[in-house]
Order: structure tokens, then C-alpha cells, then sequence
């Protein structure tokens, strides 16, 4: 048993520090090299592919339909935005037409399963920076909106929602008048959460200025998402090349300043208060009528498709190359890869306590690095 | 003569089995149960969501420990790749002498949707024996408990 | 006849103790569990009220076969000392006027030495077992916490001592008969209660689901008798932190006569324990030593420092006039 460890230490030379990729709880398979100068990390090399599944070629030679519930595997913690990147490209090339209630009820559940995804990013950070309190409130926050999204699609994480040209079932009037409650709620239990966060002088001590990306660093290693807009670089699929409906709802895209962890806390922050305003004038325009357009010639397209969308992590993208109905290649750029390597130039300069923090300030889903 | 020895083994052996440091063995076990859980992926969330105020698991007494020499049983979710495959043997390895395994999710009791990945092994079952199969993907959380509970009520 | 009633009161003493630690796991668990909008232990026995009791059970059961190993030895002794150390500085502290295990002239300086003591016992507890290195810099994070903040905890308990002259835990609770020191000495007052609260690690025995630093815990592969003894010494000296704040700042066993002093005693240490349990669970940890030194060495323990200075004041040259 131990040789195997002391062997892997001997492999890579150079680094003092092995932190084991099991000893993350609940989810967080890497592991993580750390070389140390005076106290201070000069380099680390995360260790990842421990979740590889091998999606990618999995789907190949399956049906579009058949598809779509592999592809919910990609991301862990908000399920549907895979499912939409798939879609909205067989869509494109295709040309169907989508009708506007599912346009709408997919942006509804799309913003809904961002805020649980920060939540559960938000719990991991309370996990890490010791806020026993602030832990239990945020998980009960998400299991709420968990709620929600299983009443919609009947699944809590892996909904299997969205088909080509619409969404799979209606939204049940029980849901519209669950919606109603929860959005009285959530409100004053998020102000609540955010003084846990941003009103707490010992918190915004030790997140500021720790972990700083540089904007060189984002741009060559094209960083998205939040990590991005924590910049100060205004950046966003949602508005640069809008899909679904988010043209004719208006929304802000909250931003920070210098980049550093208390800059993407306050960005996560800001875009769960967006994501509850675009939900709620998403249910005050939806309109009546259809939710899918079926087409009976689906098993004869073939072509090529790309595209791309705003999930929680960053920019998702995918493309896939069809023929006759049936998938040949697939390929996705995950945002979370990215943010990896962006932890690995952040972490430069700081020292071994900080390493946790701010490697869950980037908000990495080891499903969507690994795939 | 024979008889009487008969008797008096039958005797001991039941005295053996109500006797009251069995009893007591039994009681603790069954009340506090330390759960090494070894997860991946978005069974891990599910897991999460069971110490929260909606399932708080506390109330049967059960804990989330760090390390696999501390706990009776060992709770391995999500997908198990070849890479992590001598992880999971270090660790089953470290386990006490009793040791119960549960396979949480579709992934570990067979592969689940990717039983045809080259990468992935074919369920917890191909290396270690497993007790009790949770079934779902990923399983409900109330269902997770629900295995913890019967392997609870086993000491009754 | 002198050994018989020396032993008689070690018992009582010692019963004492693993009741008032017995309540305090029970209902820090609880209090903890309503705090986070949840219910805590509830199926084992009336409302968990054996959930302690099981846990504790289960940990002597749990005691590794080779207890003996060297590796193993040193970790005991350093649980050992831990526990003895955290006991003997509970025994100095009096409970009330008649209740009291030993009187020395200098309790109050010898107690808190005690403590930090059984402290440094976790220090042996370096487990190379599993290999994960990050297990050290947990006990490296121990150790800076433990030298760290016991310097302003030191300094800003001179403050009553100055204002009683004396070293003796019975003279200082003396000299608050009109008023208690929390009223002349409030900056003390919270010095000493912040660095209690720094100080204070909890142990994986009572919510260990909700361990923080899962991780970096420097026991995690810890079980049975050490793991015990370490986090009842840890309950003991965060006991005996708490009994000795309320003698310091709160009066100890001074108050109206309709109650027994000793009760006086436990409702204000209950208190103090319930006040550390809310800002435990509110504020982070502090993690690096450099922002511990930041705390400690360059506020806390100047804070402190200026407190003494005052308080050296107001004896030296107010109380010969107001009769204080």
C-alpha cells in the first residue's frame, strides 16, 4: 500500500507537498502538487482525470434523442446547461423552429439551476473557510431551488429536460404557485447569506487580495465566466451572442475590479440576484402555446454544428457532426479546464494555508474538467 | 451425561449471544455509525445534501469522518475509473476488519450510463464485495439514508 | 481520615468534571444543531440524550491491536500528557468559597500554564502512516495557534491581578464584591475571551460530519483511546477557560443570596460557553501565521498592554482616593 504512495512521490521531483485527491470531501477528486520556497507555493501541478468517462466517445453512433441524458452527465452541479448547448446547436444548423413558451421555460430553468450551482459553490466556500452556520443556510437555500427544478423536469440534478426543437413536458400550475413562494422567501434568506459573506470583516480580511488573476494570465489562458467578469472585463455569452429569449429581458452583468477571490465571491453573489429577477420576468411575459415542435425528418439530418452558451463555470461549447440522425463526432470545451489552470497561476506567491480557498473560489466541477 | 454437556453448551452459547457486552457492542453500533464516504461526481452532491437541515442525518447519529481507519462503513459513489482504482484498493485495505460497503449510484453498482467507457470499471463489485446496492442516478437523498437505516436495523 | 476525605473530594471532583463535560457535548450539539435550522441527535434516547454516551463507547471499542507499536507510543504519550495536564488545571480552579480541590498562592498563573501544556501534547501527534503531507501542515496550524495566542491570553489576565495584587483566584473573586471587573476592565475582558475562543480547536468528537478542515485534520487517522483522550482534554480546558473568565471578569460565585454560589458559578460559565458556541460557528478560522501574529502579537496583546497600563494607573494613584 505505501509503496505505491512513495513511489508517486519519487516520480515527480521537486515538489514537497502531495495533497491526495480523495481527501476533498463530497466530490472533489484532484490531487495537487505544491513546491514551496521560504513558506511561499512557487509552483503546483494539479493532478486530475480521475473522473474521466469518456463521454465523448461514449455518444458516438447514438441517435440525437438518445443522446441527451449522457450529455447531462457532463456537469455535476447544474445539469441543464449541457443539455441546452446541444440542443440550441442541432437547432441552429437545422433550422427549427422553437416555440416561445419553451424558449422561455428553458431560460427559467436555466437561471434556476445556476443558482444551485452557486449555492453549492457558496457551500463548499463556507465548507473551507470554517462558517459552520453559513454551510447549513446555504444548503437549505439549495435544496429549495432543487425543489423547484424537480417539480419542473422530475429529476433534482440530472433533469433529461430539453429535446431538440422544445422541452419534454409543461410546467404544472403547482410549480408557478411554488415559484410564487419561494421567490418571497429566497429573497431575505439571501440577504441574510450575504452578510455571512460580505459583511464579515474577518471573511472579507483574509478573501481580499488573496489569489489574483492577472488579465494577462486570463487572456492567454481564455478564462470565462465569472472568473473573467472578475476582472472588470464585461463578458458574457448572454448578451455578446444571445441565444433563447435573453434579448427582451434585461438584466445587469455584474462585475469586480482587481480579480482577486473577494472579487469573484461578490460577481457569483451579484449573478444569483440577477438570475432571480430574470426568472421572475421570464414567468410575468411567458406566454401560452406549444412546447415542442416535432420534426419526423430528424433521422436524416447530417451536418455540422457548433455552439456555445453562458453556464455557471464560464463559456460551454460544443460541436458535433451528424450524419444521417446519428452522432460521429463530439467534442466540448469545458470552462472548468480552463479555470484549473488559471487556479495554478493564482496560487503563485501565496501561502499553503490559502490553497483551498481559492481553489474553490474558481468554482471547479471536476465532472466538466475530466468529462 | 452426554445430554447434561449438550445442555450446558447449548447454555453457553446462548448466554454468548444475550449476553451484555454483546448487547451493549450492538446498541453502539447501531446508534453511531462513522461513514468514510469516497465520492465523485454528482452522487458527492447528493451526499452533501443528507447533512443539511432537510435530511439532517445527525439525528440517527451519523458521521462523516476523514479517514477509513475511523469508520465501520465505507460509502463509495460515483464513477470508479481505472485511475482511481488503487486509491479505492489503498483504502478498502486500511478498513477495519469489518467491512461493510455500499455502492451508491448506478455508476458504482455497474457503470451506469457508461458501462461501455474503456476508462470506466464495471461497478465496485468487480474488486471488493459489496452489502448494499443504492440504486438511482444519482440516488434521492432520502434513499441513501434509507441504506444507512437498514444497515443499521441489522443489529437489532 | 485525611486520605479518606482527600479521595472522597478527587471523586466528587472528578464526577464533577465528566458531567459538566457530559452536559456540555450534549448541549453544544444541540444548541449548534437549532442554530443551523435543524434538530440535532433525536433517536437515541430522550431527545439523543445517549448520543454522547455511544459516541464515546465507540471509540474505546474502535482502540487499534497494536497499541504498543512506537509509532502509536508517542502518540499516547502526548494524549497522556494532554489529558493529566488539562485535569490538574482544572482542579486549581475554585468553585465556590468552600468548594475548592487545593488553594496555592499563584492558582490563577499555574492554571493557565496547565493549559497551554496540555496543549502542546498534541504536538507528538505525528502520523506518517498515511502519507498525506497536508496532515502536517494541520499540526503545524496547531502549533503556531497554541504558541501564538497564549501570549495575550497571559497578558491580558493580569489585569484583575493587578487590580486584586495578588495571584490567587480567591483573592481576585474577592475583591469584585461591588463590582465585577467585566465594568472597569472591559478591554481585558474581551481579550481574554477572543484568544479562549482562537484557541479552542473541537475536536472530531462532537460533529465530526461537520469537521471543517476534513482534510487537513492532523488526527485523521487517529482512533479509539487517543482520539478520546484528546478531545476530552479539549473539552476540559475549554471548560476550565470558560469557569476561569467568570472568576476573572464576571464575579466567579458573587451574587444575590436566594441561590447557592456554586449555581451562580455554572450559569455564568454556561453562558460564556453558549457566547463562544454562537461566535464559533459564525466567524472562519484563522488560517497562517502570519495573519495569527497579525491578531495576537500586534493587537491583541497590545490591547492588552494598554489595559494593564490603566489599570496600574487607577491602583496606583484613583483607588487610595475613591477607596475603591
Amino acid at each position: 500500500m505505501e509503496n505505491r504512495k512513495i513511489k508517486d512521490y519519487e516520480e515527480i521531483e521537486g515538489y514537497d507537498i502531495y495533497i491526495e485527491p480523495q481527501f476533498r470531501p463530497f466530490g472533489f477528486p484532484v490531487g495537487l502538487y505544491i513546491a514551496l520556497k521560504d513558506g511561499v507555493i512557487i509552483n503546483i501541478k494539479p493532478e486530475f482525470g480521475y473522473l474521466t468517462t469518456g463521454v465523448e466517445k461514449v455518444v458516438e453512433g447514438m441517435e440525437i434523442d438518445k443522446a441527451i441524458p449522457f450529455i447531462d452527465r457532463v456537469d455535476s452541479s447544474s445539469a441543464i446547461s449541457p443539455e441546452l448547448t446541444y440542443c440550441i446547436g442541432l437547432e441552429k444548423t437545422f433550422k427549427i423552429d422553437v416555440p416561445l413558451r419553451a424558449k422561455f421555460i428553458r431560460t427559467a430553468l436555466c437561471e434556476l439551476s445556476r443558482i444551485s450551482s452557486h449555492l453549492l459553490w457558496l457551500t463548499r466556500l463556507a465548507n473551507v473557510l470554517g462558517i459552520n452556520n453559513a454551510l447549513h443556510y446555504c444548503l437549505r437555500e439549495r435544496e429549495e431551488v432543487l425543489h423547484l427544478i424537480e417539480l419542473a423536469t422530475g429529476s433534482r440534478l440530472t433533469p433529461n429536460f430539453i429535446r431538440v426543437g422544445g422541452v419534454a413536458s409543461n410546467l404544472s400550475p403547482r410549480f408557478i404557485e411554488e415559484f410564487r413562494k419561494f421567490f418571497r422567501s429566497f429573497r431575505k434568506n439571501f440577504n441574510m447569506l450575504k452578510t455571512f459573506f460580505l459583511e464579515n470583516e474577518l471573511v472579507v480580511n483574509r478573501l481580499n487580495n488573496l489569489g489574483v488573476l492577472i488579465e494577462e494570465d486570463a487572456k492567454n489562458l481564455a478564462i470565462t465566466g465569472p472568473n473573467l467578469r472578475a476582472l472588470g472585463i464585461k463578458k458574457d455569452v448572454r448578451i455578446d451572442d444571445t441565444y433563447g429569449i435573453y434579448d427582451e429581458i434585461s438584466f445587469k452583468i455584474p462585475v469586480g475590479e482587481k480579480g482577486d477571490s473577494l472579487d469573484r465571491c461578490i460577481v457569483r453573489m451579484g449573478e444569483i440576484e440577477q438570475s432571480t429577477s430574470i426568472i421572475s420576468q421570464a414567468f410575468y411575459k411567458m406566454p401560452e402555446g406549444e412546447i415542442r415542435t416535432y420534426t419526423e425528418d430528424i433521422n436524416q439530418f447530417s451536418g455540422n454544428t457548433r455552439s456555445h452558451i453562458e453556464c455557471p463555470h464560464g463559456e460551454l461549447a460544443m460541436e458535433i457532426s451528424i450524419d444521417e440522425g446519428k452522432i460521429t463526432k463530439l467534442r466540448i470545451k469545458s470552462p472548468s479546464y480552463n479555470n484549473l489552470l488559471a487556479f495554478s497561476r493564482a496560487v503563485l506567491g501565496e501561502s499553503v494555508e490559502d490553497v483551498e480557498v481559492i481553489l474553490t473560489s474558481f468554482d471547479i466541477c471536476v465532472c466538466e474538467v475530466d468529462k | 451425561m452426554k445430554i447434561l454437556l449438550r445442555k450446558m453448551v447449548h447454555k453457553v452459547r446462548n448466554f454468548k449471544k444475550f449476553s451484555l457486552f454483546n448487547k451493549l457492542t450492538n446498541w453502539v453500533k447501531s446508534t453511531s455509525i462513522n461513514i468514510y464516504c469516497f465520492t465523485s461526481g454528482c452522487c458527492g452532491n447528493e451526499i452533501l445534501a443528507i447533512l443539511g437541515p432537510l435530511y439532517d442525518s445527525e439525528r440517527w447519529g451519523i458521521n462523516f469522518v476523514s479517514s477509513p481507519e475511523r469508520a465501520d462503513v465505507i460509502m463509495v459513489s460515483g464513477t470508479i475509473t481505472e485511475k482511481m482504482k488503487p486509491i479505492l484498493e489503498d483504502l478498502y485495505n486500511s478498513f477495519g476488519n469489518e467491512k461493510v460497503l455500499i455502492a451508491v449510484g448506478s455508476c458504482a453498482i455497474n457503470g451506469g450510463p457508461f458501462y461501455k467507457s474503456d476508462f470506466v470499471l464495471k461497478g465496485v463489485k468487480e474488486i471488493f464485495n459489496v452489502d448494499l446496492y443504492v440504486p438511482g442516478c444519482p440516488p434521492r437523498p432520502e434513499a441513501i439514508i434509507n441504506a444507512i437505516l437498514k444497515y443499521k436495523d441489522h443489529f437489532k | 481520615m485525611i486520605l479518606k476525605s482527600l479521595l472522597l473530594k478527587t471523586f466528587y471532583f472528578l464526577l464533577f468534571l465528566l458531567l459538566g463535560i457530559y452536559v456540555t457535548v450534549y448541549l453544544h450539539k444541540k444548541i449548534l444543531a437549532h442554530m443551523q435550522s435543524r434538530r440535532g441527535p433525536l433517536h437515541t434516547g430522550f431527545h439523543g440524550i445517549l448520543q454522547t454516551l455511544s459516541q464515546t463507547l465507540k471509540l474505546l471499542l474502535k482502540s487499534p491491536k497494536n497499541f504498543l507499536k512506537s509509532q502509536n507510543l508517542v502518540i499516547t504519550i502526548g494524549a497522556i500528557i494532554s489529558i493529566t495536564f488539562a485535569i490538574a488545571a482544572f482542579l486549581l480552579i475554585p468553585l465556590t468559597g468552600e468548594i475548592f480541590f487545593i488553594n496555592v498562592e499563584i492558582s490563577l498563573p499555574l492554571c493557565i500554564c496547565f493549559i497551554v501544556i496540555s496543549n502542546t501534547g498534541t504536538f507528538l501527534s505525528i502520523d506518517r502512516t498515511g502519507l498525506n503531507t497536508n496532515k502536517i501542515l494541520g499540526l503545524l496550524d496547531r502549533i503556531s495557534t497554541t504558541i501564538v495566542f497564549s501570549v495575550p491570553l497571559f497578558i491580558s489576565s493580569l489585569g484583575p491581578v493587578t487590580f486584586a495584587s495578588s495571584f490567587n483566584l480567591f483573592e481576585i473573586v474577592k475583591s469584585q464584591g461591588r463590582f465585577y471587573n467585566i465594568i472597569y476592565q472591559p478591554l481585558s475582558m474581551i481579550v481574554f475571551s477572543v484568544t479562549c475562543l482562537l484557541l479552542w480547536q473541537r475536536l472530531s468528537l462532537d460533529v465530526p460530519s461537520k469537521n471543517t478542515y476534513l482534510n487537513i485534520d492532523y488526527l485523521s487517522t487517529q482512533t479509539g483511546l487517543n482520539l478520546l483522550m484528546f478531545s476530552i482534554s479539549e473539552y476540559i480546558n475549554i471548560l476550565s477557560l470558560s469557569l476561569l473568565a467568570t472568576l476573572l471578569f464576571f464575579g466567579g460565585w458573587n451574587g444575590p443570596g436566594f441561590l447557592h454560589p456554586i449555581i451562580w458559578t455554572i450559569i455564568k460559565t454556561f453562558i460564556l460557553q453558549v457566547m463562544f458556541l454562537f461566535l464559533y460557528t459564525v466567524i472562519p478560522k484563522i488560517k497562517g501565521i502570519k495573519r495569527k501574529i497579525n491578531i495576537s502579537l500586534a493587537f491583541l496583546s497590545s490591547l492588552s498592554l494598554l489595559n494593564l497600563l490603566i489599570v496600574i494607573f487607577v491602583v496606583l494613584y484613583l483607588k487610595p482616593i475613591f477607596n475603591l
